[in-house]
């Protein structure tokens, strides 16, 4: 194996560990004021790509205004499963609010499948066609933009929550809403700001995939289940572990498929699920709000 | 004075609730009897497969109503059930029958090697370790398509017990029903015994139940491997009953389906499973009818929501605590 192929894998792993961390900065927001997991979010993200495809393709609408036009959509489908559903489900078991955004997960596929009729289609290719090659290693512009966009939202997201006052009010409610309540914050604002950004970003990173697969209701799965299991691996009330976990899932499946073909990539991914969390020290698998 | 009245008041109250129960019980197998006249072959078909599914669906009641603990593998076991039975009449000439004790044993197996993690986590961990255990073994039965025929699936025969044939719709009616109800009522057993005591306070409060002495691990463990049995032991039924099976039937969506079934039908009750497997057997059918299959996926979606939202403890609990009330009011009056 030469030096060119090692790159280019780690760089392809890269790119789709970028895109899991994309699905996944929204569902660890959302767990962070509602302590919710979020079955709908690879959905939601979904409709934001449909949403823009549909406008562009069949209404005319530039490019830019219909990405922008499905992100507006998204954030606000976000913001409605929150008002709607998810701050409604008296949690009476386990998993009760994973089951509501499992259902809310399903109605949004449902009418997705059945407005844009269950074919697949060809997205934008969003500079997947600029290609270039730098020390023997071949890029496109498409893979940077995924990596940029990953380190920009990860960025303005620091920014926001520990240099304004909003990330005061966010981290404040993440920690307890009811003493956040008390001190005048406005919970509800807080928690509709970030089920709305975290709709966003999950539209964006929808987007981004729809550019690399074929777009159809179902496209987002896949990626949603790797985001979850970064989340759940590396704890849901955390953030630099399960985004590392994240990417690293991304370089894992590039090295595996290198290696072994395309066909062991399930396999090795939930090999290495069921390994590290058999084996990992049980401090390593505390969650930090069950810390003494 | 007080004390001596209530006590006379529960001990007469104790004979009616015996008796009723008694009435529901004529009643129901009344009805099982009465469906085969009543039904067309296709409706005892499905019968058939609500009663395989609703099996299926107690493990799950067993293991999450119960015991608290999320599985998305129990598609899973039913498919393990359901391909040892295929398998083995297909490759090794097996007779149903034979096939049983097999998958039964396989199932005891992966159930007790998975539900090992269960020793030592729980809750979103836990279900994602099922997760796992599900995307391989439906990777498996994709891959392995020499034994399993990949993503055609297998046909398998039905199944025939000393000469009995159970592709008769009718035999396979009585004989799904009797299973069912044995099932059923092993379920109910299950949760009335100091074992299922046990299983409500590991779901309820892990701290409790440690405190006084529950063997929370062990709890967690047990359930997840009688879930386990249920499921499998549904699955060697329902290859035999359909005919045809394929990796679709196991997967992932079809987990989530029958935790979505028994948390409308109601997760703490085994007449919750029933409820849950005739919803998943019988809705699509109808929309099917109606000619609005597509409407089927939005309506489900949305129903599931508004359960958990109106109706959190599912369709049976809360019907019958409806019909309690009714008889409370009516009581009432005389």
């Amino acid at each position: 194996m030469t030096l060119d192929t090692a790159l280019q894998l780690t760089i392809g792993g890269l790119v789709s560990g970028s895109l899991y961390g994309l699905v996944l900065i929204g569902i660890l927001l959302i767990y962070r004021v509602s302590r919710v997991v979020n079955f709908a979010h690879g959905q939601i993200g979904m409709v934001a790509a449909m949403c823009a495809f549909f406008l562009a393709r069949h209404f005319g609408v530039p490019i830019a205004v219909a990405l922008g036009l499905g992100l507006t959509v998204a954030a606000l489908v976000s913001y409605l499963v929150d008002i709607l559903v998810i701050s409604r489900v008296t949690k009476i078991g386990p998993g009760f609010d994973l089951i509501a955004t499992l259902g809310v997960m399903m109605f949004l596929t449902a009418i997705v499948e059945l407005v844009a009729s269950p074919k697949s289609f060809k997205f934008f290719s969003l500079g997947a066609q600029i290609e270039f090659t730098v020390l023997g290693v071949y890029f496109n512009a498409n893979d940077l933009a995924v990596i940029v966009t990953l380190a920009v939202v990860l960025g303005l997201l620091a920014l926001v929550l520990n240099k304004t006052g909003l990330g005061l009010s966010i981290r404040a409610v993440a920690i307890n809403p009811e003493i956040a309540r008390t001190t005048g914050i406005n919970v509800q604002a807080v928690r509709a700001i970030v089920w709305a950004a975290a709709g966003a970003i999950a539209g964006v990173a929808a987007i981004l995939i729809a550019s690399k697969v074929t777009l159809n209701a179902f496209y987002m799965t896949p990626f949603l289940v790797k985001a979850f299991v970064a989340g759940i691996v590396g704890g849901l009330d955390r953030f630099v572990r399960p985004m590392a976990i994240a990417v690293g899932l991304g370089l894992l499946e590039s090295w595996v498929v290198y290696w072994l073909g395309a066909d062991a990539r399930i396999p090795a991914v939930f090999l290495l699920i069921i390994v590290l969390l058999g084996v990992l020290p049980s401090k390593y698998l505390q969650d930090l709000e069950q810390r003494p | 004075m007080v004390n001596m009245q209530s006590i006379v008041r529960s001990d007469v109250r104790g004979g009616p609730e015996k008796l009723r129960r008694m009435a529901w019980v004529t009643v129901g197998c009344l009805v099982v009897f009465a469906l085969p006249f009543i039904l067309e072959n296709y409706w005892l078909y499905l019968v058939g497969v609500t009663a395989i599914y609703a099996i299926a669906g107690l493990g799950l009641v067993t293991l999450f109503g119960f015991t608290g603990q999320l599985s998305l593998a129990h598609a899973s076991f039913f498919g393990i059930g359901a391909y040892v039975s295929a398998i083995g009449g297909v490759h090794y000439g097996l007779p149903g029958i034979v096939t049983l004790p097999i998958a039964f044993a396989i199932c005891l197996a992966a159930g007790a090697f998975v539900g090992i993690f269960a020793l030592r986590i729980s809750g979103l961990r836990f279900a994602l370790i099922t997760l796992s255990f599900g995307e391989l073994f439906y990777w498996a039965s994709v891959r392995w398509s020499d034994l399993t025929g990949g993503e055609q699936g297998l046909y398998a025969e039905s199944l025939s017990v000393m000469g009995i044939d159970f592709g008769d719709p009718i035999n396979a009616y009585f004989l799904f029903a009797a299973l069912g109800l044995l099932a059923t009522a092993l379920c109910f057993r299950l949760r009335d015994s100091s074992f299922g005591r046990a299983m409500a306070a590991t779901r309820d409060s892990e701290l409790a139940a440690k405190s006084s002495g529950v063997p929370v691990a062990r709890t967690r463990y047990i359930a997840f491997i009688i879930g386990a049995l249920f499921s499998g032991v549904a699955g060697w039924l329902f290859s035999g009953h359909v005919g045809a099976i394929s990796p679709n039937f196991f997967d992932m969506f079809a987990s989530l389906n029958m935790l979505v079934a028994v948390i409308i039908g109601g997760v703490k009750t085994p007449l919750g499973a029933w409820v849950g497997a005739a919803y998943l057997v019988f809705v699509p059918e109808f929309f099917g009818m109606a000619g609005a299959s597509n409407l089927y996926p939005i309506l489900s979606g949305a129903l599931l929501v508004l359960i958990i939202l109106v109706v959190p403890a599912g369709v049976v609990p809360t019907l019958g605590q409806a019909l309690r009330q009714l008889g409370a009011t009516r009581g009432d009056k005389q």
